[in-house]
This record gives C-alpha cells, sequence and structure tokens, in this order.
C-alpha cells in the first residue's frame, strides 16, 4: 500500500455508538446524555407495520411527541420540510430515525431545520452549517446504509428527478443504536442487497481518492466481516451474531466512506435509483464489480488489497490479477446470495442507460473515483457491461 | 457614504484602485485589487478554460474570511462573472453581492493560501470542511474539470503572502481603507 509523501487528512468519527442485543433498551438513557425531551420520531410505513416503531415508542415512554412515517425508499427534499414542520408543531427537542438510509437521511435534515429554520433548499452545498443541529439518534433497521454514522443527506428532487447531496460535519447523528434484534425478521433479499450497500462503501471507501490509513483500516476490517457474515445472514436471519456482526461491518464501512468518500459506483447508483426507483443496494450490488473492473488500471494496487481483505487473494499473485480475483469474488458473492447480476433484471430499460450516465456526471460522488469521470461515454462503458 | 454598486462612478474608483495596485508591480498581494484583475486576464486568455468552461452559467464568489492580523481586517469577496467559457469579469464587491453569488466558496486566508499553492485540493477540502460551498452541488461537480483549471491558472499569480511580508498588512490596510468608499 503506497501513501504518497503529502498525505494529509482529517479523520472524524463523533457518532457514539452503543451496539449489542436488546441495546434499544438504553435509548431512555442516551437521550439523557443529549438532554433531550421531547423525541420525534422519522420513519416509514414498512418499519411501522413490522412492530419496530411500537418498541421505540416504548422504549421512550413520555419522551415520545409524535411520528413521522411517510418516508419513502428515496426520500424527497419536501419529504424532509414536511417532516420538520411536523416536528416543529410538536415541539421537538431530539430526533429519533428507525429504519434504513432513507428515514436516517431523512431524520438528520429535519435536525438540521429545527435547529436552523427555512427549508431543506435552502442549505445547498457543503459545510454551511456553523454550529451543532437538534440530537440526534439513529436506529437503524437495515445493515448496510452506513448513514448512522455519515455527513451526508442524500435526498432527491422529485421535481429534477435527481438525487441530491447536502453534506456537512454538524449533522452527523450523535448517536447510533445497533440492535440486531431490529435486524433479525429482515427478509433474505433485502438483508442481500442491504449487506452489498456496506460493502459497497468499504470498497469505494479504500478505492477513492481521498483514501486514507484509518478508513482503510475500517473498510479492511468490515470487508472481512462481510464475507464472513453476510451470506449467514441472508441463509439463517434469526442468527443474531451473524447478523449484528453485519451490523457493526455496515456502520464501519460507514465511518470509512464518510471519511475517505466514495466513487462511480456510488454515481450511477444514485442516478439508476432516482430516474429508474432501483433500490440503492441493489444498483451497487449489481454495478460494483463492473466499476472495479473499469477503475482497475487506475487502481489495481488497491482492489489486491481487497483481494486479500476478502480471503481470495493467492501467494505470487500480480494485482492486477489480485484485482481480478477480487472482481470476480464480488460477483461470486452476489450469486451465492441470490441477487440480481445485471441491470436489466431490475427493470432497468434499456434506452434509460443514456439518462443514467449523463445525471452521473453531476452527482458529488463521482470526483472522488480513482479514474477520473469527464464524459457520459465513460459511464456508459460501465453501464453496457452491467446491463 | 459607499458609491452604489455597479454604477458608472463605483466602476471608475474601482478601477483607479485596481491601477494603482498594478502600478506598484507584481507580487501581487493574494484578495487586493490588482491581484483580482491579474486572476482575470490570465482566465480570459486561458483556451483550457474556455474548453472546459464552455456549458458553465453562473457567477462563482471566493470568499477569504477576515484575519486582523495580517491586515485583512474584514471579509473580502472576490466575484467572478463566468458565463459560457467567458470570463465577463473579477471584482472585489460588497458583502451583500458577494453573499448572493450562485457559487460561494468560503475559507480562512490559511485555505485560500494552501488551494493557490497546491497544497490543498479544492474538493479535498470541502468534504473536510477546510473550505465551505453554498450553491447547487450537481452543477458545479458537472463543472469540475473548469473548477480545477480556476485553481490551476491562481496559482500561476505571482502571489504576495500577507504573512510572510511584514509590509504587507499595513498595504491591505490602506487598499480596503480606500475601498470602503466602494462598500467593499
Amino acid at each position: 500500500m503506497a501513501y504518497d509523501l503529502d498525505l494529509s487528512f482529517i479523520y472524524k468519527n463523533p457518532t457514539r455508538i452503543v451496539f449489542g442485543v436488546n441495546s434499544l433498551n438504553d435509548l431512555g438513557p442516551e437521550m439523557n446524555l443529549l438532554n433531550g425531551s421531547k423525541a420525534f420520531i422519522i420513519t416509514d410505513k414498512g418499519v411501522e407495520e413490522a412492530g419496530l416503531v411500537d418498541k421505540v415508542v416504548k422504549a421512550l415512554g413520555s419522551r415520545w411527541v409524535g411520528t413521522y412515517n411517510e418516508v419513502p425508499q428515496d426520500s424527497g427534499i419536501h419529504i424532509v420540510n414536511q417532516a420538520a414542520e411536523i416536528a416543529r408543531e410538536k415541539g421537538a427537542d431530539l430526533v429519533v430515525s428507525v429504519g434504513g438510509g432513507s428515514v436516517i437521511d431523512t431524520a438528520k435534515g429535519v435536525a438540521l431545520l429545527l435547529m436552523e429554520g427555512g427549508k431543506l433548499e435552502d442549505y445547498y452545498g457543503l459545510q454551511n452549517l456553523n454550529r451543532p443541529q437538534t440530537p440526534h439518534i439513529a436506529i437503524p433497521t437495515t445493515a448496510g446504509t452506513g448513514s448512522e454514522v455519515t455527513w451526508a443527506i442524500v435526498a432527491k428532487d422529485w421535481e429534477k428527478d435527481q438525487k441530491i447531496l447536502f453534506g456537512d460535519d454538524h449533522i452527523i447523528p450523535n448517536t447510533a443504536i445497533l440492535d440486531p434484534v431490529l435486524i433479525q425478521g429482515l427478509p433474505p433479499m433485502i438483508t442481500g442487497f442491504t449487506g452489498m450497500d456496506a460493502l459497497t462503501h468499504s470498497i469505494e471507501a479504500i478505492h477513492a481518492l481521498q483514501s486514507e490509513p484509518i478508513s482503510d483500516g475500517m473498510a479492511f476490517y468490515a470487508i472481512r466481516l462481510i464475507m464472513s457474515y453476510l451470506p449467514v445472514c441472508v441463509e439463517n436471519g434469526s442468527d443474531l451474531f451473524a447478523r449484528g456482526q453485519q451490523q457493526i461491518a455496515a456502520t464501519v464501512a460507514g465511518v470509512a466512506f464518510s471519511n475517505a468518500q466514495i466513487g462511480l459506483v456510488h454515481a450511477t447508483a444514485h442516478s439508476a435509483g432516482a430516474l429508474f426507483k432501483v433500490p440503492h443496494g441493489l444498483a451497487n450490488s449489481i454495478l460494483l464489480p463492473h466499476v472495479m473492473a473499469y477503475n482497475s488500471d487506475e487502481a489495481a494496487d488497491r482492489y489486491a488489497l481487497v483481494a486479500q481483505a476478502m480471503g481470495v487473494a493467492e501467494k505470487g499473485m500480480s494485482d492486477v490479477e489480485a484485482s481480478q480475483a477480487a472482481v470476480e469474488a464480488v460477483f461470486d458473492l452476489t450469486r451465492k446470495i441470490g441477487l440480481p447480476q445485471k441491470l436489466r433484471e431490475v427493470n432497468v430499460p434499456e434506452s434509460g442507460l443514456e439518462a443514467i450516465a449523463e445525471l452521473s456526471l453531476s452527482d458529488g460522488s463521482i470526483v472522488y473515483n480513482p479514474k477520473l469521470i469527464f464524459e457520459a461515454e465513460q459511464v456508459m462503458e460501465v453501464l453496457r457491461k452491467a446491463y | 457614504m459607499a458609491l452604489a454598486y455597479g454604477t458608472d462612478e463605483w466602476l471608475q474608483e474601482y478601477n483607479k484602485l485596481v491601477e494603482e495596485g498594478l502600478s506598484t508591480g507584481q507580487p501581487f498581494i493574494i484578495g487586493l485589487p490588482e491581484w483580482v484583475s491579474t486572476y482575470e486576464k490570465l482566465v480570459q486568455a486561458d483556451e483550457p478554460y474556455k474548453a472546459a468552461a464552455k456549458t458553465w452559467e453562473g457567477s462563482v464568489v471566493l470568499h477569504i474570511l477576515a484575519k486582523p492580523d495580517i491586515g485583512i481586517d474584514r471579509d473580502i469577496y472576490i466575484f467572478m462573472d463566468l458565463w459560457h467559457g467567458d470570463a465577463n469579469y473579477f471584482r472585489l464587491v460588497p458583502p451583500e453581492v458577494g453573499e448572493a453569488g450562485a457559487f460561494v466558496i468560503t475559507g480562512e486566508y490559511e485555505r485560500w493560501k494552501q488551494v493557490i499553492n497546491k497544497e490543498l485540493e479544492t474538493t479535498k477540502g470541502l468534504m473536510q470542511g477546510k473550505l465551505k460551498l453554498k450553491g447547487d452541488l450537481p452543477t458545479i461537480v458537472r463543472a469540475v474539470k473548469a473548477a480545477v483549471r480556476l485553481v490551476e491558472l491562481s496559482g500561476m499569480i505571482d502571489t504576495a503572502f500577507p504573512d510572510e511580508n511584514p509590509e504587507a498588512p499595513q498595504k491591505i490596510r490602506e487598499v480596503l481603507a480606500k475601498a470602503e468608499q466602494l462598500g467593499i
């Protein structure tokens, strides 16, 4: 692994992480630590129907002041604005998110608007906030997004059909409660693709132009956990130990990519999601090996390390050979856990590839890809293979 | 009372400041009118920038935060009017004009010095919170090639850094005092 002499980085990881079976019971005390007394829950209908919100309400007791349960698969700027208005009416002084990445990102926006006022679109940009925001406790109900420890909100502008990134260190959740019990009911398919989201975060953190030693270490560890435990979680969702290990992997990968950033996989996955409603983890899962293959002439040394972490590097392999082994290992994993292999299998029309490529060029992730991308045709090269 | 921004009278007075500054010869102190004018000329003459920015529309403002110990007693806003590869004008502007720019990149003096000296890559600085960006991210991402060229060109100016030159803080204060009548 070669870092240049001019290596310089800032590593941040401010979230307090509370892990353990039944750690949801710590919610009240954790809220006390943040001096919150009126908690507003952000969630979605699926999570509510699974009975998870009831558990959170019970844990909050009289601190609970209300719930917004209408976050869709891809949250929108208008959703954040709407939820914040209700939270404000309820007098909330703390936000609790219960759900996947879309829910947690929505809650970040709500926490921001409760403190700063206005609409989310008033805060377009990066690092514009100057003070801590309304306290936010994130309770993930999937193991993949990492959003519980990241500095970004990805919210769709429904008018422009584009996912917009808002980035600020002040919106990183204060606390993440990782309770394996809350994810044991996740169906195999969702377990599989949200888990692949975590693998994508790990590998993109390693190949991203802003990679650095601390996030690398975290990403390599996350890859090891995912390779060991994701197939177990898909096979037997009630294995709480495996669920917990996968949860840890997802959070660790979240810390890694929140520091090192991501690349072309996410740029294209965000665009496929915005235009054709492909679930984020599924889009990442399909695109990841193709982007790795595309990048390999620039990042073979990085993928050789990924191959080591995946356990597929063999003695005497060159970087290029190990890089190819890593790509194959990703394909093998997605086949093993039964995920779709091609974009055509997830309702992306061939005629839509150019629109995905074009939209990807304005996604914030793309500037960190190890192979610089300036033209839609470069993206099309990947998309055609993934189709 | 300050002259109204953008009027002929304002522009005449501003151009006087530029001429006075240019007459002292290079190197120019970062952020002063003569430095901004030199930057403008460099960008206007740069073919790679024109090619990279042919679809760019909108103003970009470089906002240098005040640092009184080196003479920057108040924030400086460098307004760059950019359109389809043309650099129409670069100039210092009053805060309310600067804040209204389509894209505002804000940083402390030390950060801008690092950017000009190629010690800090702008996108990395934004992600790390060393610089702040106000504006529509997808639009600026789309123009990353042009943005990179703009930064490269800023490094080609023969620049004097006030923390390295004991006489610079006084000079900055003198110029900013004159600029006060322009609302800058």
